[in-house]
């Protein structure tokens, strides 16, 4: 019973958690003329479910800048390409590179990068040469992350629990490694390096996010073991 | 929803009642409650809902959207469901972590008539009310995810899926994990905290809230929403202080989990004397004997506590009958009553006897004592610790030279025996930054703030001379005398430069340390710094290098 529960819920929430990943990525490349229209396509989508994702503690930085998004005029867009090149880009304020966050006698630039790429290729990834970002950049971890959540989705909507938890398992192992260990000293610079702007409110909502995300994560694969070990001794009970 | 009065203005408050309050038990007086309310507290509005309880949806016709929204609700029951009820309050803009739930039902209306039960549920809102407003917000960190207890087809449908809980986050920039503090990873029951390089890292999965970790913090960096010393501070001085002076008041803190056994012992109208009020924590081991002693100070007649009913996951009994232990031998000692201060059984039996017993109203001695204007701010937070203790000693006109020894004094009083270097190491060692080595131009001296010290006695083992003595006793004296110099030293200068090289016995100590060496060595360490040393001419012996 406890399984099916688990499963049942975590299987709901699998294409949320891929689609605000995608979201979360797209809003840390530069923000063309394309890429913002599709970013605010998704968040109109994504406001529609608010009363599910009001479910979720991250519900009130996550709903912040979907109202952001939604006002967001033609004039707002050109201070947020201002704003995006100030932070991220030419002599970046806040580096958007996890290399830069991780101490430098552990890492000295290129350890993180590679271990990076070694992991994307082992799903079968490689980056696209047009997208000019390194693998340690925020938005390809982001990426990665919502590559993982539609395996996971898929795995869920096939009925197979363990590939199901085999995915969650990298997710996790990816978050603990990766983003949960850096992307919150990211949002720190970004809300202090420009509190009032517009990635304030993404990085507020990427980090409640990706915070929640590793909880929740950790919280399915305890509560799938626990269930997994409470079958095994009533399988042992039963056969004994 | 409107702004409050002005700057400096408690933030606005919604109180929302739900309407079934009127027919449970006793009943209770709504419109007293709201006209009382509206009066007497400020920037409050109250709202009645519909069957509140079990429909929690009609709080977002009852407030309207505001980011930052202050909410207490006052609830029939303590058995609702906080999966069904936090998303509710997220569209409203309130943080669940910061709304205070009242279960006037078991504390009010079901165990006292109704004029007695309106009294109550008065004060219990008052209270409520001032601890929303002194709820500081909740960070993600603060959050911690569970799997409902029943998953069920309507938490399917409805898509319930997750309840939170608020843990404990730490707030890097007070926190002096750097410095070596490690007292919130000591004081863990559940060894949920964990030292991560230049930080402490919470393990969700472990933590149960206990909040042990909030008050064992010395620098009041443990950060717990809902249970901050300073919202408790602000409820409890609301319980006591709001509302006519007609009776003493007394405050009883209860376990979380032993809630839901009050409410079914209220059921059978069992219950505490009238003037009695629950301040909910989540695990009685977290109220340190300065909060007992603070309720006092700010005019509590007298403090109960009640641990959990079942087994303690948290280990917390044993630390509150230790702290209860320590507060009745020192009210003793102060030539009061040691009854002001109860300990409740934990067996459900006794505790059926014990609740309605406990004095209603307080003898003499406590009658003369009872204070309703409370003067002490905040007392709850870890700095306040000295001066509760010394507003308590004021009040009973103890002597100056008062003093008492216990092996569980919360405070301690450090004492340098002999042999002192002044190397700081036991300054170094100090989480609470009670011991302090100063360097002024002439000497060195390692200072003792005895208001700052939490016996922890971490400097004890830390002194390499073995010349620190702690002390468990609380000394009027030594609390009031603010930082004294404990130890002083010249300071042996550099004869080439001048500079200091040294204390004169830390000077000592090292020549000692290198007898039987050749002389000249000797007398270069003990006479020349370390940047003079290897400067000094080729035909000065060169003790560090290969060569010698």
């Amino acid at each position: 019973v406890v399984r099916s529960g688990v499963v049942e819920i975590i299987s709901r929430l699998a294409p949320l958690r891929h689609a605000a990943y995608r979201l979360f990525a797209a809003l840390f490349l530069y923000p063309d003329d394309d890429r913002l229209a599709g970013v605010l396509e998704t968040s109109g989508v994504l406001r529609r479910y608010d009363a599910s994702t009001a479910r979720l503690a991250f519900f009130p930085p996550w709903q912040r800048l979907l109202i952001t998004m939604e006002h967001l005029s033609l004039d707002g867009a050109a201070k947020v390409r201002e704003e995006h090149m100030r932070l991220f880009l030419v002599n970046p304020v806040v580096p958007p590179y996890e290399s830069l966050y991780t101490p430098a006698q552990a890492d000295g630039g290129g350890i993180v990068a590679a271990r990076l790429t070694r992991e994307y290729a082992d799903s079968g990834l490689a980056l696209a040469p047009s997208l000019a970002e390194p693998p340690d950049a925020v938005a390809v971890e982001l990426e990665f992350m919502a590559f993982l959540t539609e395996q996971e989705a898929r795995a869920w909507s096939h009925g197979s629990l363990d590939e199901a938890v085999q995915v969650l398992a990298h997710e996790q192992r990816f978050l603990v490694q990766h983003l949960d260990r850096w992307f919150p000293a990211l949002a720190r610079r970004v809300r202090t390096a420009a509190p009032e702007g517009f990635y304030a409110t993404v990085a507020e909502a990427t980090d409640a996010f990706v915070r929640h995300d590793r909880d929740l994560v950790d919280l399915v694969l305890m509560t799938v073991r626990m269930a997994e070990s409470l079958d095994g001794r009533r399988t042992a009970g039963a056969a004994g | 929803m409107m702004d409050g009065a002005g700057p400096g203005a408690p933030p606005d408050t919604t109180v929302v009642l739900c309407a079934n309050l009127d027919t449970l038990g006793h009943g209770l007086d709504r419109s007293e409650i709201q006209n009382w309310l509206h009066a007497s507290v400020p920037s409050v509005h109250v709202r009645v809902v519909a069957d509140l309880c079990r429909r929690p949806s009609g709080i977002a016709r009852a407030v309207d959207t505001e980011a930052n929204a202050r909410l207490v609700l006052g609830m029939c029951s303590g058995n609702h469901s906080r999966a069904d009820l936090q998303p509710h309050l997220r569209r409203i803009g309130a943080d669940p972590l910061g709304v205070e739930l009242v279960n006037l039902g078991a504390y009010a209306v079901r165990a006292y008539p109704r004029r007695q039960a309106t009294e109550r549920a008065k004060i219990l809102l008052a209270g409520a009310v001032a601890k929303v407003q002194a709820f500081q917000g909740s960070r993600p960190e603060n959050s911690k995810p569970l799997m409902p207890a029943v998953v069920n087809r309507r938490s399917l449908l409805t898509l319930s899926l997750l309840e939170y809980q608020p843990v404990p986050a730490i707030q890097t920039e007070r926190c002096h994990v750097d410095r070596g503090c490690r007292q919130c990873v000591r004081a863990c029951p559940h060894e949920a905290l964990l030292v991560e390089g230049d930080a402490i890292r919470l393990e969700k999965a472990r933590c149960t809230t206990c909040g042990v970790c909030v008050t064992a913090c010395p620098h009041d960096a443990v950060d717990l929403p809902g249970y901050a010393p300073a919202q408790l501070s602000a409820q409890v001085a609301a319980l006591l202080g709001t509302g006519p002076a007609d009776r003493p008041r007394s405050i009883l803190f209860i376990c979380r989990d032993t809630a839901p056994v009050l409410e079914r012992l209220a059921r059978r109208g069992i219950s505490c004397p009238a003037n009695w009020l629950p301040v909910e924590v989540p695990c009685v081991g977290m109220v340190p004997p300065a909060w007992l002693l603070g309720c006092l100070t700010l005019g509590a007649a007298a403090v109960g506590v009640l641990p959990c009913v079942d087994r303690c996951r948290s280990g917390g009994r044993r630390t509150i009958e230790e702290g209860v232990g320590y507060c009745r031998a020192l009210l003793r000692a102060l030539g009061e009553l040691d009854d002001r201060i109860t300990l409740l059984p934990t067996d459900e039996q006794q505790l059926i006897e014990a609740l309605p017993a406990l004095p209603a109203t307080g003898g003499a001695v406590r009658e003369s004592r009872h204070r309703r204007t409370p003067t002490l701010a905040p007392p709850f937070a870890t700095g306040m610790r000295a001066q509760v203790l010394l507003r308590l000693a004021e009040e009973y006109r103890a002597d100056r030279a008062f003093a008492m020894a216990h092996p569980l004094s919360p405070f301690g009083v450090v004492e340098i025996s002999r042999g002192c270097t002044t190397c700081g190491a036991c300054a170094a060692a100090c989480p609470a930054g009670a011991l302090a080595l100063e360097h002024r131009p002439e000497d060195a001296t390692v200072t003792f703030d005895a208001a700052l010290c939490t016996a922890c006695g971490e400097c004890v083992p830390a002194c390499p001379e073995a010349s620190i003595v702690l002390r468990r006793v609380t000394d009027l004296a030594c609390l009031s005398g603010g930082r004294v110099a404990l130890y002083r030293d010249r300071l042996a200068r550099c004869r080439s430069c001048g500079q200091p090289i040294a204390s004169e016995a830390m000077v000592k100590r090292i020549a000692a340390l290198l007898e039987g060496q050749p002389a000249a060595i000797v007398g270069l360490i003990a006479q020349y710094c370390a940047d003079c040393r290897t400067t000094l001419s080729p035909s000065t012996p060169a003790p560090y290098t290969d060569a010698h």
